[in-house]
């Protein structure tokens, strides 16, 4: 249950925040009602915010959460919360549901991918919809996130999964791993490939020991050279430690954050003598 | 409705968790594009509101959707992140303020002229098909108020009447009286002529747009008068059309268009080119409109004249003409007494298409005729025939309505077009429907602003008239903007209806509609210019030219040689003439050497030109001292003002009387337009009926003014339908999608429309407009 905060590629182990930790989602829009009572609920995001405090605090700890809290560490801050063990957005995540978009996902060597709504996502995965992405050609082909801001910081020496839900004509797919350096250069790591079925959607899933030269990961769905053209559906996507249990989770476990309200509250008469807090929050994306 | 057929679209409005979406651009480029690095301005959004309202000069219980149209939008760019608190940043890395400070040298539009900039919002939701963005405006910044407290800055935008600022003069067109009381002809200017007239002046183009180098240009849509070049006599001088108007509905680019009748050639528009045009070798004369015709007319076998171009004095004696044949050939000539030419086969069923034909004369002494229809052209050369008379001061170009047409075109180059013929294909920039309003004559409008004018020629039929979400200026009839059928959505209160407030208040009872009317006709033969004193005109020997303006209306023929007077036979009846005396000897008359020619110039404007080749200085005169000279042609008659009542009796047993008075326009003429907006304000004025202001709904980005709203209250004040007169929709980024609409009831409690709950069952519960 380690908890990390900083840059991609800084991530500073925290102390594990005291009992109860206020980590409450705030849906940003508004409610409405209706005359006879009905509501509807207009979500532009729905961000969350970390209230967490320490009783005992060492002293390198507090020197680097006070300098997260004045603002002195460079950005964008990751909080890697052990709470929730997908560390992907949970755009990238719901596969698209969240924004019921593409938004955040990539591809090549295929079409655009657009996001469709499904009525039987797989069992474990209660989302919307999928991405919906076409391969005219049998070339090889990657769909993936985009972009900096979608990849998922990670320790050196944790081992790490992808998986993610698939479903399509009856072609060899396979989940895979790309691990970024510090340059901005990745490797990737392809997992082993699966059948896919029409109707039945299949967990695809592929494990890697983070080496110490890299630092981020983003899940990505590899279909090699010299499958059918076919049209796939992927949804259910999650990069966790590999320790933890498969089946899928909500995501959100590495989110952008930045610090407010940094506290320091002293007791004169009684034990602890000083209490730290700090709330972070999550910075829309 | 805006997109009322995309289900998806209205699933998500209905569903109770929604994914509201936005999208605001500014074209800092100024070149439709939007292709600036910091064109889409989002990413600094925290709120935007838009508000959409018609207002008219009808009182708010009428159940008419009319006015004009006025859309503005406030949107607030950058300040803190309501979550993070760190200041909203946009695609350039800057705060909205950093970027929009006024004197922020360092941001990327720095220098850029940022008001008057073309700027689209779009609200929407995502759908379980994808994102909808549904445009809300389309209009021009107005206004940036940067604000460093906060951080913020508000945008302020409207639509674009802002464009709307050409000057307007109508050009002097109006019934011909002989025809109106001889064969009781209906010749009248339909209302989309001149909101046709007045949006081309400003650029926006419901019909293709007149060539640059246009020397004549007709639209026909609803008038025969011409946008370029002048209209040398009354439309239809000749008609022989009394059963209906001139026009018909169904023209090309939905709107109206000249009707055609082949067995009649005597129906005709007659204008004057801007300039002479010589039929000699190395020049060309285009002639170009939509018709509609085909190779399957099925019409008596022969040819009818389309469109005449006559360049010379004696213009019935050559000139260029071209013809529809019955079996569907397109036909160009020239006739010295015979036609020499050639004629093309028209390829496609009857239709509205494009047709043209060039003449090029050329120095071999042939002339090369190039024929243009179903876009595809040809060509054919003939010997040009000789010239039988000088070149006329303009030529006069006359189209008859043999096959209906639309925009015509005559122009002069020597080369003609290449490729697509200019106007042979056009993107509507405007919506036009068929006015409700018919003219006798066209008021005297002389540099008025364009909106104003619109403002009025609208306002005198209760139409609609404003910019369309898309940008487009839009007049709708009320005959479209006021159809109770058809429900475009539904508002309920166990869904959808956040508030209801009504009023009902005996001061809106009017039970006595009275209405006034003036028409106006040109009659002939009339005095368009007269002598006012023995010294106007006076000119020494030689040549000398007077540019006299008219009248409103006065319209002169193209060129009139007029006669001389003797001294004694100079009557107060004479409409045409002068009488020639010595300047120096005001008693002695000039027996001969001069002349005097008055040619229309211009509309409103006419030359006299004065050849003195007698020995003394010319004074027109009597001998006895009256001055005496005069220019015939047409001139505007008004008629006396026509009032007219509209009473409900029964109303007024119950209220009193309780008079409207639709007041009097130069745009109200024709009794017969009004009388049924007379009837209409009776029959939902004579009983109280309940005003409604603003009624908050939970938002639809999709709902339009005009649109008919079924308010569904049954456990509150019942369900009735009503016309959304205004729609404001809102978003924030803390806070709902908004949207409130002001509506009119269609009808009275119980007053019966159809037979339906809400507009009235035929049923002993009805109640009969009075």
């Amino acid at each position: 249950m380690d908890w990390y905060l900083g840059r991609v590629g800084s991530l500073v182990l925290i102390p594990a925040p005291d009992d109860p930790a206020d980590m409450s989602p705030q849906v940003q829009g508004g409610v409405v009602q209706s005359l006879l009572g009905a509501v509807t609920v207009d979500r532009t995001a729905t961000p969350r915010t970390w209230k967490l405090s320490w009783a005992h605090l060492a002293e390198d700890h507090l020197t680097y959460l006070e300098a997260v809290g004045f603002g002195l560490v460079a950005g964008p801050l990751r909080l890697v919360d052990p709470m929730r063990r997908n560390r992907l957005a949970q755009q990238i995540a719901s596969g698209g549901s969240q924004r019921r978009a593409t938004d955040g996902f990539a591809q090549s060597g295929g079409a655009t991918p657009t996001w469709v709504a499904v009525p039987d996502p797989p069992a474990s995965v209660p989302v919307r919809g999928a991405i919906s992405w076409q391969r005219s050609t049998t070339a090889a082909a990657i769909l993936t996130t985009a972009g900096a801001t979608y990849r998922v910081p990670v320790a050196a020496g944790e081992q790490v999964r992808v998986s993610l839900w698939a479903r399509g004509a009856a072609i060899q797919a396979s989940a895979a791993i790309d691990a970024w350096n510090a340059a901005e250069s990745a490797s990737r790591t392809i997992g082993t490939a699966a059948t896919l079925n029409t109707t039945t959607w299949t967990q695809l899933s592929v494990a890697y020991t983070v080496p110490s030269d890299r630092i981020s990961v983003t899940p990505t769905l590899n279909v090699a050279s010299g499958q059918a053209a076919s049209t796939l559906q992927a949804t259910g996507w999650m990069v966790s430690l590999a320790s933890e249990p498969a089946a899928w989770a909500l995501g959100g476990g590495a989110p952008v954050v930045t610090a407010s309200e940094l506290g320091q509250s002293v007791s004169l008469f009684a034990a602890p003598r000083h209490t730290w807090s700090m709330t972070l929050r999550e910075a829309m994306v | 409705m805006q997109l009322a057929s995309d289900a998806e679209l209205a699933a998500a409005v209905d569903d109770p968790d929604r994914l509201p979406i936005y999208r605001v651009k500014v074209d800092w480029n100024r070149d439709g594009l939007y292709s600036h690095a910091l064109s889409d301005i989002s990413d600094w959004v925290t709120d935007v509101s838009v508000d959409r309202t018609a207002a008219g000069d009808l009182p708010p219980e009428v159940s008419l959707v009319e006015g004009s149209i006025a859309a503005t939008a406030q949107v607030t760019l950058g300040g803190l992140d309501p979550n993070t608190g760190l200041a909203l940043t946009g695609a350039d890395g800057l705060s909205a303020l950093e970027t929009f400070g006024p004197y922020r040298d360092d941001s990327p539009l720095f220098g850029v002229p940022l008001l008057g900039c073309p700027i689209q919002i779009d609200l929407g939701l995502a759908t379980d098909a994808g994102r909808r963005y549904i445009r809300q405006l389309t209009g021009q910044i107005r206004g940036l108020s940067p604000n460093s407290g906060d951080r913020t800055v508000t945008l302020s935008a409207i639509d674009y009447s802002d464009k709307l600022r050409a000057s307007i003069t109508m050009p002097p067109h109006a019934q011909d009286y002989a025809n109106v009381a001889a064969n009781n002809h209906k010749l009248e200017i339909n209302s989309q002529a001149v909101v046709d007239f007045i949006l081309r002046k400003n650029g926006f183009y419901a019909s293709p747009a007149a060539r640059s180098d246009a020397q004549v240009s007709c639209t026909g849509h609803g008038w025969l008068a011409s946008e370029v070049g002048r209209s040398s006599t009354p439309a239809g001088t000749a008609a022989v059309i009394s059963d209906d108007h001139w026009y018909i509905d169904d023209g090309p680019f939905n709107m109206l268009a000249v009707r055609g009748v082949w067995d009649s050639n005597t129906l005709y528009g007659q204008w004057s080119c801007r300039e002479p045009f010589n039929p000699a070798p190395g020049n060309g004369i285009g002639i170009s409109m939509w018709v509609r015709a085909g190779n399957d007319m099925g019409v008596t076998a022969g040819n009818r004249p389309m469109v005449q171009v006559s360049p010379l004095v004696d213009g019935n004696a050559w000139f260029f003409v071209t013809r529809m044949y019955s079996d569907g050939r397109l036909g160009g000539f020239i006739n010295n007494g015979a036609d020499a030419g050639f004629a093309k086969i028209l390829t496609a069923p009857t239709d509205w298409i494009y047709v043209g034909v060039h003449f090029q004369i050329r120095a071999d002494g042939t002339t090369l005729i190039r024929y243009r229809a179903n876009g595809s052209g040809s060509s054919g050369s003939i010997t040009t025939p000789l010239l039988t008379s000088t070149v006329a001061p303009v030529p006069r170009v006359t189209a008859w309505t043999n096959v209906a047409w639309t925009n015509l075109q005559v122009w002069y180059s020597y080369d003609p077009p290449t490729g697509t013929w200019p106007g042979e294909t056009h993107t509507p920039t405007a919506s036009i429907d068929k006015g409700a309003n018919w003219l006798t004559h066209l008021p005297d409008v002389v540099e008025e602003e364009s909106l104003s004018v619109l403002k009025d020629v609208v306002g005198a039929e209760y139409g609609l008239f404003g910019f369309d979400e898309a940008g487009t200026p839009a007049f709708r009839s009320r005959a479209t903007s006021t159809d109770p059928t058809t429900v475009d959505k539904t508002v309920t209160a166990d869904r959808s209806l956040i508030d209801l407030g009504t009023e009902v208040n005996v001061d809106s009872v009017r039970n006595v509609i009275s209405t006034e009317t003036t028409a106006g006709y040109l009659r002939f033969p009339k005095v368009v210019v007269e002598s006012r004193d023995v010294t106007d005109y006076q000119a020494p020997v030689g040549i000398s030219t007077f540019d006299v303006p008219l009248d409103w209306g006065a319209i002169p023929t193209v060129t009139q040689a007029l006669p001389q007077i003797a001294s004694g036979s100079w009557t107060d009846t004479l409409v045409w003439g002068f009488v020639p005396v010595q300047a120096s000897a005001p008693t002695v008359e000039i027996a001969s050497g001069v002349t005097v020619v008055a040619t229309a110039v211009a509309d409103r404007l006419v030359r006299l030109t004065v050849r003195n080749y007698s020995a003394f200085p010319v004074r027109f005169a009597t001998t006895s001292g009256s001055p005496a000279l005069r220019v015939a042609g047409w001139a505007m008659q008004l008629d006396p003002a026509r009032l007219q009542q509209a009473r409900a009796e029964g109303s007024i047993a119950l209220y009193d009387e309780r008079v409207y008075k639709i007041d009097a326009s130069p745009w109200r003429q024709d009794q017969r337009s009004v009388a049924d907006v007379a009837g209409g304000l009776l029959s939902t004025l004579s009983d109280p009926i309940p005003a409604v202001v603003r009624v908050p709904i939970v938002g639809d980005p999709r709902l339009q003014i005009g649109d008919v709203a079924r308010i569904v209250d049954t456990a509150g004040q019942g369900s009735f339908r009503a016309y959304v007169l205004g729609v404001s929709p809102a978003l924030a980024k803390d806070g709902p999608l908004a949207t409130d609409i002001t509506v009119r009831p269609v009808n009275a409690p119980g007053l019966g429309l159809l037979d339906d709950d809400e507009l009235g069952l035929l049923d002993d519960t009805l109640i009969l407009a009075p």
